[in-house]
């Protein structure tokens, strides 16, 4: 029932693997504009109806301002600012209740995933993300850390072998894209636990509690979020 | 592959009113795959699927970025765009997300429940009872789920449907016939939950339903294969 993998994504994981690169994005000049400019909301220098002045951004980072309006158009899927045409791009402030349902959809396709992974990997692929795991915990620092995670969650998206899944998430763009465990420092060990509960679930093939674990994970992920943003006053609460 | 030309001319293919170009490739694209008449592996024929909708090669192109986002092929550099597989797996996993989605829109519109808001979806969760036709159940359900959505208040959750065109082309519950039945007896038992204030029965209803619309859709798909293989297209 389940395809083989397409050999062209296993050449290509293959051979990231064996360069020992981590298989990350490479950072564009569009993904440097949206990260300072996220750092400038979080750290208050930019605040909720500000108008992000483009020009200087892109004198400031020394980039044109072609990245400049696409990490507008980023930062505007996720959330942080509104664009709106012949006006320009404000700042938003980040809703409670977006960032809590943001975290809530990523845990149930990742959720999805696990239960997939559980009923039909292999052994194998079982144990490769085993390792990985053990790694993460390993890790020195912050960085190391944060790329081993990502490599963790590709492994398992990779392996649950759904080009729908993935497509999913793409339409969930992260909330913090870069640094996430820089950002909330509560993260890491959030991370940790429910990376490990899904193992031990992934290895004894229990699919509901693998889901469940992921779906949790994020969720606390999210009340993280809440928590560190929430000290900022960062965090605006829809008028109901 | 129809001939393009008499694609062309039947209509069927060519943009509807309020439809882009773009669009209207993408749903070309989408009943090619889903009838077997575009397989797992192939590589789309962008010019043939131009003259068959009657448009330039541009609006293909932008239908190849959105049907990659949706995750129905996959584009190589210069290579050109592949299709992925439309199996079972494929099938079960959208079914899947619609169940997991839906079910947390109607977590949150319990959670997030306004007095109208009740009223309404008790009004037309009667209507969908009521809806004997498959137009009907279309009508009403859409409408229902579409209130329960509005009601969840999630832009998040908007964006993702959005995103999420239906596989299955044309009216589903014309197509795949046991799915009103099925439709009918998870809104009921969804509304139910809704208006008791349970949130892990609403889920759960949500998740059920669209496990069965899953087996519905793999079981005709499986019948199809066996009584017309798609090889035997008399166009071909």
């Amino acid at each position: 029932m389940r395809m083989a993998k397409t050999s062209a994504e296993d050449r290509s994981a293959g051979r990231a693997e064996r360069s020992g690169r981590p298989r990350l994005r490479r950072e564009s000049s569009a993904d440097q504009v949206a990260g300072h400019v996220r750092q400038l909301i979080m750290d208050g220098e930019l605040r909720k109806g500000d108008r992000l002045r483009q020009d200087e951004i892109a004198e400031e980072l020394g980039v044109s301002r072609i990245p400049v309006r696409e990490a507008i158009i980023a930062l505007d899927r996720e959330g942080w600012v509104s664009f709106e045409a012949n006006r320009g791009a404000f700042v938003t402030g980040l809703e409670v209740d977006d960032i809590r349902d943001h975290y809530e959809l990523r845990g149930l396709v990742f959720g999805l995933a696990a239960k997939r992974v559980a009923e039909s990997a292999t052994d194998e692929e079982l144990a490769d993300l085993s390792a990985r795991y053990a790694a993460m915990r390993k890790a020195d620092d912050v960085g190391t850390f944060s790329s081993l995670n990502e490599r963790f969650l590709g492994r398992l998206l990779r392996i649950s072998d759904s080009p729908r899944l993935r497509a999913a998430l793409l339409v969930t763009p992260s909330i913090i894209p870069e640094r996430f465990f820089d950002v909330v420092p509560a993260g890491r060990p959030i991370q940790e636990k429910g990376i490990g509960q899904l193992v031990r679930h992934l290895k004894a093939r229990r699919g509901d509690e693998a889901d469940q674990a992921m779906r949790a994970t994020l969720r606390k992920q999210g009340e993280a979020v809440v928590a560190t943003f929430g000290e900022s006053g960062l965090l605006v609460n829809r008028p109901s | 592959m129809p001939t393009s030309a008499a694609a062309a001319r039947s209509g069927k293919a060519a943009p509807r009113d309020g439809e882009t170009s773009a669009e209207a490739v993408a749903r070309h694209v989408r009943k090619l795959i889903f009838d077997g008449r575009l397989k797992a592996g192939q590589r789309l024929p962008q010019d043939e699927i131009a003259r068959a909708v009657g448009v330039s090669r541009i609006p293909v192109r932008e239908a190849i970025i959105s049907l990659e986002r949706e995750g129905w092929l996959r584009v190589e550099n210069h290579r050109g765009a592949f299709v992925y597989p439309l199996d079972e797996q494929a099938v079960a996993d959208r079914f899947a997300l619609y169940g997991r989605f839906y079910g947390f829109a109607a977590r949150r519109a319990v959670e997030r429940m306004t007095p109208e808001g009740g009223e309404a979806l008790a009004t037309l969760a009667a209507e969908v009872a009521r809806a004997r036709s498959a137009s009907a159940v279309e009508q009403t359900n859409a409408r229902y789920l579409g209130k329960v959505v509005s009601i969840a208040a999630s832009s998040r959750l908007s964006a993702v449907l959005r995103s999420m065109p239906p596989i299955v082309p044309g009216n589903f519950f014309a197509v795949v016939k046991p799915s009103a039945a099925i439709q009918k007896t998870g809104i009921a038992a969804m509304q139910a939950a809704i208006a008791a204030g349970d949130t892990e029965a609403a889920e759960r209803a949500s998740v059920d339903m669209q496990t069965e619309q899953a087996e519905a859709v793999i079981e005709m798909m499986t019948l199809r294969r066996q009584t017309q293989p798609p090889d035997d297209d008399p166009d071909a």
